[in-house]
């Protein structure tokens, strides 16, 4: 399959969906609030979702995407510190204990992993409220703090009080992702550390922080980006709870008011909207595959008879 | 003996043999681990005769007593063990009652999911062709959105079109439902691997010859081969539920307030947490995390004691 023929496949499937999608939050949309539908029919539901419009909030009298489109910097910012959270101590951690896998701070690392798993997020917040802002009142606990106007985006990172609201909420969701991809980052190291290009290497010398860097790493990136595709659900199910924890002013705690007040055109429009970042996203991650290991692309030469996966 | 029912009884023969009693024996993680989780299944089972008070009769509680903290601290009771919550409600019946309706919710759900999953994974390998394709492609699609993702945007629709006092009638089951049909496609997977393993092999021809029906086939010549990976999926999963039982639960979509659960427990003691009375939060937080890791590590040591590859390894 050509990269044309599948950049074409790619977008049929995606319309597909998003066209499934919104049918499915019309059914919604008449479930939560019955009056709306009968005022326009699902073809004309179609039409209008498909120009852009996402319809009005009940709740707010101002058009939903513009509603969604102003909570998303916050959940966009969350994602990004936790993200950056993570990987600054995921890379440590997974190389240390795929390193030296038998030493007694390795053992007891994955030990505490195990316990991260069995954690859930809204207790490790409860906790980390508890204590760094009850007892020793160092952060805020609600809220975004000040946000700066860049253009259209309401950003928190440009002020002191806005790192200091996003420090508890960030923690809190890296901590609860960090077990999943520590365990896969050491078992991935681990793999590659014992297969015969490594040992080929360390036989002819190469320095060992080498052989960890480039050949530990550079191969353990493609099943960590894929993992991070794969719990994209997740993520957005943990950020959702945590943001009506600390009550950030994202667009998880958005669909839990809009779901509270019954406010179904909200509810709706959220539906397509995180569709269709799901989609990005997932088209995202197979491209990234696809440049870092090109066999697996669908647009590999010798991918033409079993694409679609 | 022919090699299905040998492989297909090995669970239970090595459990008669006592091989996975004594590497229990041997390990004192997965021992202590399953003891504790022994005696959460007994509080859970004997919830309602074993704690002090009925946390659903409103009789038995008074605002008077309310926000005591646990009986070693110096204004607790002793009548309250682990303190009491913000209405004056006895900590320690409601986190039984809540345990009990976690493995509730746990075991039901769970035993949906492996009827589904079973179905649909050995319907995938033995047939192929299209329904393997579909069933695939939905596992594909079911994975990557997420069970959680699922249940909080099924159940916080169903929410909002039923209205709160509906939707807290039916809780329980819809939280089944939903969570029970929603993760299936792990032991679908695993299914449908061990049946493309075992289709073509001898035994299953000397079946067909004989002329047993697929389905008689799938389900007593290759199902009891894969008994060993669903029995670890199964118990890994009902941690999973759990968890997500209480995450929805903290939301304020899984159980209602009639029905002492973990995470809304932890979810209504948020707010007094905030003003410091820390053991409304950390009490039924202790108790979800102990059943959670609990099972999580039965179940690591079940999949490494049930490893074909460590057969007759004697610890």
């Amino acid at each position: 399959m050509s990269l044309g023929a599948s950049l074409l496949h790619r977008l049929a499937m995606s319309g597909l969906i998003l066209l499934l999608v919104a049918m499915l939050s019309y059914w919604v949309l008449g479930l939560i609030s019955p009056n709306q539908p009968s005022e326009f029919g699902l073809a004309q539901y179609l039409l209008q979702v498909s120009s852009g419009n996402l319809g009005q909030s009940q709740f707010y009298h101002r058009p939903n995407l513009q509603v969604i489109l102003q909570a998303l910097p916050a959940t966009f910012e969350l994602a990004l510190i936790t993200c950056a959270l993570v990987i600054a101590a995921v890379l440590p951690l997974g190389l240390y204990t795929a390193i030296a896998p038998q030493h007694k701070l390795a053992r007891s690392i994955m030990a505490v992993s195990l316990l991260g798993i069995s954690l859930p997020v809204f207790l490790t917040g409860s906790l980390m409220v508890y204590f760094f802002a009850v007892e020793l009142n160092w952060l805020p606990t609600f809220g975004r703090g000040e946000t700066v106007a860049i253009g259209p985006w309401q950003s928190g990172l440009l002020s002191v009080s806005g790192w200091q609201h996003i420090m508890l909420p960030a923690i809190t969701l890296s901590l609860a992702l960090l077990p999943l991809f520590l365990r896969l980052l050491r078992a991935e190291l681990l793999q590659v550390m014992h297969s015969n290009p490594v040992r080929l290497a360390q036989a002819m010398g190469v320095s060992p922080w080498r052989i960890w860097l480039s050949y530990g790493l550079r191969n353990a990136t493609l099943p960590m980006i894929t993992m991070a595709g794969l719990q994209f659900g997740t993520l957005v199910a943990y950020t959702i709870v945590a943001e009506s924890l600390f009550q950030w002013p994202g667009a998880g705690s958005l669909f839990m008011q809009a779901i509270n007040r019954g406010d179904g055109p909200l509810v709706a429009a959220y539906l397509i909207i995180v569709a269709a970042i799901f989609l990005l996203i997932s088209a995202f991650t197979d491209l990234a595959c696809g440049l870092l290991n090109p066999h697996l692309a669908p647009w590999h030469a010798s991918n033409g008879n079993t694409h679609g996966s | 003996m022919n090699a299905a029912q040998y492989h297909g009884h090995h669970v239970w023969r090595r459990f008669r043999r006592q091989q996975l009693w004594r590497q229990l024996k041997a390990n004192k993680v997965a021992m202590l681990s399953s003891c504790v989780l022994l005696l959460l299944l007994l509080i859970g089972l004997l919830a309602p005769w074993l704690s002090p008070f009925d946390p659903a009769d409103l009789t038995q509680q008074s605002i008077m007593d309310a926000e005591l903290p646990p009986a070693w601290y110096g204004q607790g009771d002793s009548r309250y063990l682990l303190g009491t919550d913000g209405l004056g409600r006895d900590l320690l019946s409601s986190v039984m009652h809540g345990i009990r309706t976690s493995l509730w919710v746990g075991f039901w759900a769970v035993l949906l999911q492996l009827c589904l999953g079973t179905i649909l994974g050995l319907c995938a390998g033995y047939f192929g062709g299209w329904a393997d394709r579909i069933v695939m492609r939905l596992a594909d699609l079911q994975l990557t959105f997420s069970s959680l993702m699922l249940a909080i945007l099924v159940l916080a629709i169903t929410r909002a079109a039923m209205g709160p006092q509906e939707y807290h009638l039916w809780s329980p089951w819809l939280l089944v439902l939903v969570l029970g049909l929603a993760d299936w496609p792990q032991y679908a997977r695993t299914l449908r691997a061990s049946v493309l393993n075992e289709k073509h092999k001898d035994y299953v021809a000397a079946a067909q010859v004989l002329g047993f029906s697929s389905r008689h086939i799938m389900v007593l010549h290759i199902l009891p081969n894969t008994l060993s990976p669903l029995l670890v999926i199964a118990t890994l999963q009902v941690a999973h539920v759990i968890l997500a039982e209480a995450a929805l639960s903290f939301l304020g979509i899984g159980m209602a307030y009639g029905n002492p659960s973990l995470g809304g427990m932890i979810g209504s003691g948020f707010e007094y947490m905030l003003s410091g009375l820390w053991w409304i939060t950390l009490v039924p937080g202790l108790a979800l995390v102990l059943l959670l890791l609990s099972i999580n590590l039965v179940a690591d040591w079940l999949r490494d004691a049930l490893d074909p590859k460590n057969i007759g390894q004697r610890p």
